[in-house]
């Protein structure tokens, strides 16, 4: 963190949020990495944050979550006039949620110091919603501004709550030019629209066998939906039997068998949590994509979105687990570059 | 083909659930057997000095239940037993409890549980299906460990101290026992019961391990549902072990009921609720108290008794054998100068809590009753000695778990232990006559255990105590 000499430029970015709070639910929903690819438009800023290059998580702040939002693009001196050069870099991610808790923002479930779930004052009931003593109940809202000046400069972010101002100016790094986990819209195989806390609900129950890997298999028929893993001590397995009550939308062609790293999918934990409702779908090289509609209190709706690539097939499956799922593996053609 | 299958209930399964709590307090994996009309959750310490037991009743516990023993070759088995990690099944019935302010959106309805133990041809796994609304089937299968559970044996018969109270009164009593202590020290005298929860001090030159604690609550025996305790007779058990059967039983609102005999002779506790019968089993500590004024005097009715004996049995399905050795005689009158015998004789790690000089003055009223009795002070301070022995604790102990590893062997044994018994029982009355057989008895005891490993197995060492 440096200080910011007074620049006569019109910063790139600047914005006011009324409170910290919905920005740090957002973004702690992709806490997994130390730093997060910060991408800042005339629509909002985007926070990537990936993991190997096989696990990618995106919030996406609209500017309707600010109050006020502006942008002005710097005009880049190349002479391409489709290619938009957006203003991008990046900022530690850690440093970036600790400032924006430092009201209190972040309420208590999700803070590093969290209890152990229902310790009878936080039901689960809408989870991340304000209770009767946060800050915003009792009127000590405060406000949030934040500014970019430009390439170089820090991204600042100034909190006023009743009185008390914090500036923190962070760092920002080169960005990494990362690539996106490429997605196959037109060759999706599963899209599935679920209530997002029976997901979090399933991957619960599953990391109690503290497994190394998540099997998602989708059925055209029943069971439909199927998670398991296998741990030390047994295997587990989580079943959406009556499928057209229990998901949205469902529209599986085929059996889509996949797996992923289980504490990659755990790592979303905290979005299934947050959300209302999510969106799985599969590609045909058995790209994961969850995305989480949640809905900020005040923030309208936000989407936060995951990808993940899936492990590479091989024949030699360990049978702990083929008791259900009869080995019909193909070799996945290739993975993910 | 499943051997056992049974379906409980969401209540049931917060019970069985608060049961493996309960058993994970003794042991990290639990035993379980599965006759026709019952299942049995079982867990032994690691020290093999307490052991609990749940009973779930077939027809009562659970909403469904069948146990089809498989026709192997030669006979049908008449029970399943097999041993799991309890860190296993207490994730997977953790939580299930039905909470109100919880959303029921994936509360469990029913719980099925199979059991398949395919000898080669299908998978052995314990599985466990919850069956939650909107039709979400969570299933986990669990390995097991197909070996049959060690029971510990405890001889009703021979209890002749018994009382019996509300599970919510001994909870609260449980409450002000010193989160350090040790030892719980049970002591009835004029229609009182204390409740001594103690540290010993533990010195090792001039550092002090441990220092001394000791919590007295003071009970009238009007709390009691039923109270026949021989008066001044001391018992000493483990709080720990203690605290975990008040734990679960505090939940329940239930009558706790303890049986004993004598220390050195296991302890055990019982209650029952709806379906569910629970039993411990705790080991009790030979007489620890520096200044306990009573030993003499409750060896002494003891020995009137007509079935004084306690044999310390371990039972193992399918076969069961018993082994029992005579418990040295208890005739641990304590001595004025026991501190300073004490202190010459090197113990085996871990040492017994050796009663400093301040706990001892705190419990000196009852010395009259040591002075009562000169004439076999010597002989008694050197039985005293030897019974305090970790290496006589140890072959109780060892007693106290033992399973069927050698059956022609335990005859041998049981046969010479009946006979020293016997001896024992005989000259009890007479001090100078008893010394010797207690002494002998004593020998048996301290040498062996004290050369061996703890570790070893017992029936390597039966040399020792057949001849």
């Amino acid at each position: 963190m440096s200080t910011v000499g007074d620049d006569n430029v019109v910063p790139i970015f600047k914005a006011v949020s009324s409170s910290a709070r919905q920005l740090f639910q957002l973004l702690n929903c992709i806490r997994f990495a130390a730093k997060v690819h910060v991408q800042i438009s005339a629509e909002g800023l985007r926070f990537a944050v990936e993991e190997s290059r096989v696990m990618q998580g995106i919030v996406f702040l609209d500017k309707a979550l600010f109050t006020t939002f502006h942008c002005v693009i710097p005009e880049t001196l190349d002479e391409e006039p489709d290619v938009i050069d957006l203003p991008n870099f990046q900022i530690s991610l850690s440093a970036l949620l600790e400032t924006l808790q430092i009201f209190g923002a972040a309420d208590v479930t999700s803070s590093r110091f969290a209890k152990p779930d229902n310790d009878g004052y936080n039901s689960n009931i809408r989870p991340g919603r304000q209770n009767a003593f946060s800050n915003q109940a009792l009127g000590m809202a405060g406000i949030c501004r934040l500014s970019y000046a430009g390439i170089g400069s820090p991204f600042s972010i100034i909190l006023e709550e009743s009185g008390v101002t914090t500036t923190c100016n962070l760092n920002t790094y080169e960005p990494e030019n990362p690539q996106e986990i490429p997605f196959q819209r037109d060759a999706m195989q599963v899209k599935i629209i679920m209530q997002a806390r029976w997901l979090f609900d399933a991957i619960s129950e599953l990391s109690t066998t503290s497994p190394m890997r998540l099997d998602l298999i989708a059925f055209p028929e029943a069971p439909y939906l199927s998670l398991s893993a296998v741990g030390p001590l047994g295997s587990a397995s989580v079943e959406f039997a009556k499928g057209r009550e229990l998901l949205e939308t469902f529209s599986v062609a085929e059996k889509w068998t996949q797996s992923y790293k289980f504490e990659m999918i755990k790592a979303a934990a905290e979005a299934m949590r947050l959300a209302s409702k999510v969106s799985v779908r599969g590609d045909e090289q058995g790209v994961l994509s969850l995305q989480f509609m949640v809905e900020v209190e005040g923030g309208g709706i936000s989407f936060v979105d995951f990808r993940f690539v899936p492990f590479l097939r091989e024949d030699d499956e360990d049978n702990e687990d083929a008791e259900d799922d009869e080995d019909e593996y193909e070799n996945e053609d290739d993975e993910f570059e | 083909m499943a051997i056992l299958t049974f379906t409980l209930s969401p209540e049931a399964i917060g019970k069985l659930y608060d049961s493996l709590v309960c058993l994970g307090k003794f042991s990290e994996a639990v035993s379980i057997e599965a006759s026709h009309d019952k299942l049995v959750l079982t867990a032994l310490n690691s020290s093999k000095s307490a052991y609990c037991s749940f009973t779930l009743i077939g027809n009562k516990f659970f909403s469904k239940y069948l146990y089809r023993p498989v026709r192997s070759s030669n006979q049908s088995k008449e029970k399943f037993t097999c041993k799991i990690y309890n860190k296993a099944l207490l994730s997977v019935f953790k939580g299930r409890v039905v909470d109100p302010t919880r959303e029921k959106d994936t509360a469990v309805e029913r719980c099925d549980v199979s059991v398949e133990d395919g000898e080669g041809k299908s998978k052995s796994r314990f599985v466990i299906k919850m069956v939650c609304r909107h039709g979400v089937l969570k299933t986990f299968r669990l390995t097991f460990e197909s070996v049959a559970p060690m029971h510990a044996l405890f001889v009703r018969e021979s209890a002749n101290n018994c009382w019996s109270i509300s599970s919510r009164t001994l909870k609260e009593f449980v409450e002000h026992f010193g989160p350090g202590t040790e030892q719980l020290d049970i002591y009835s005298e004029d229609a009182r019961v204390s409740f001594t929860s103690y540290t010993e001090k533990i010195m090792s030159g001039n550092e002090i391990l441990k220092q001394p604690l000791h919590t007295t609550i003071a009970v009238d025996t009007l709390e009691f549902g039923e109270f026949a305790v021989e008066e001044k007779l001391h018992i000493v058990i483990s709080v720990k072990d203690f605290k975990s059967m008040v734990a679960h039983a505090g939940i329940l609102n239930v009558l706790v009921k303890a049986l004993y005999s004598r220390p050195s002779s296991p302890m055990q506790l019982s209650y029952s609720d709806e379906g569910i019968m629970s039993e411990f089993i705790l080991m009790t500590i030979g007489e620890s108290r520096g200044g306990s004024a009573t030993p003499a005097n409750a060896s002494r009715t003891g020995s009137k008794r007509p079935a004084s004996k306690q044999p310390l049995e371990a039972t193992s399905s399918p076969k069961r054998t018993a082994t029992s050795m005579p418990p040295p005689p208890m005739n641990a009158a304590p001595s004025l100068n026991r501190e300073t015998t004490r202190s010459r004789i090197s113990r085996p790690s871990p040492p017994p809590p050796q009663p400093s000089v301040q706990s001892q003055s705190l419990f000196l009223e009852g010395d009259d009753d040591r002075r009562w009795d000169p004439a076999n002070f010597d002989g008694e301070e050197e039985e005293e000695m030897l019974l305090w022995d970790t290496g006589g604790e140890k072959v109780r102990s060892i007693n106290f778990w033992r399973a069927h590893d050698n059956l022609s062997k335990d005859a041998v044994t049981m046969n010479s232990a009946r006979r020293h018994q016997g001896s024992a029982q005989q000259d009890q009355d007479s001090n100078d006559r008893r010394r010797p057989p207690a002494q002998e008895s004593g020998d048996y005891n301290l040498i062996p255990t004290q050369r061996l490993a703890p570790t070893q197995r017992l029936s390597e060492v039966r040399g020792m105590f057949d001849d």
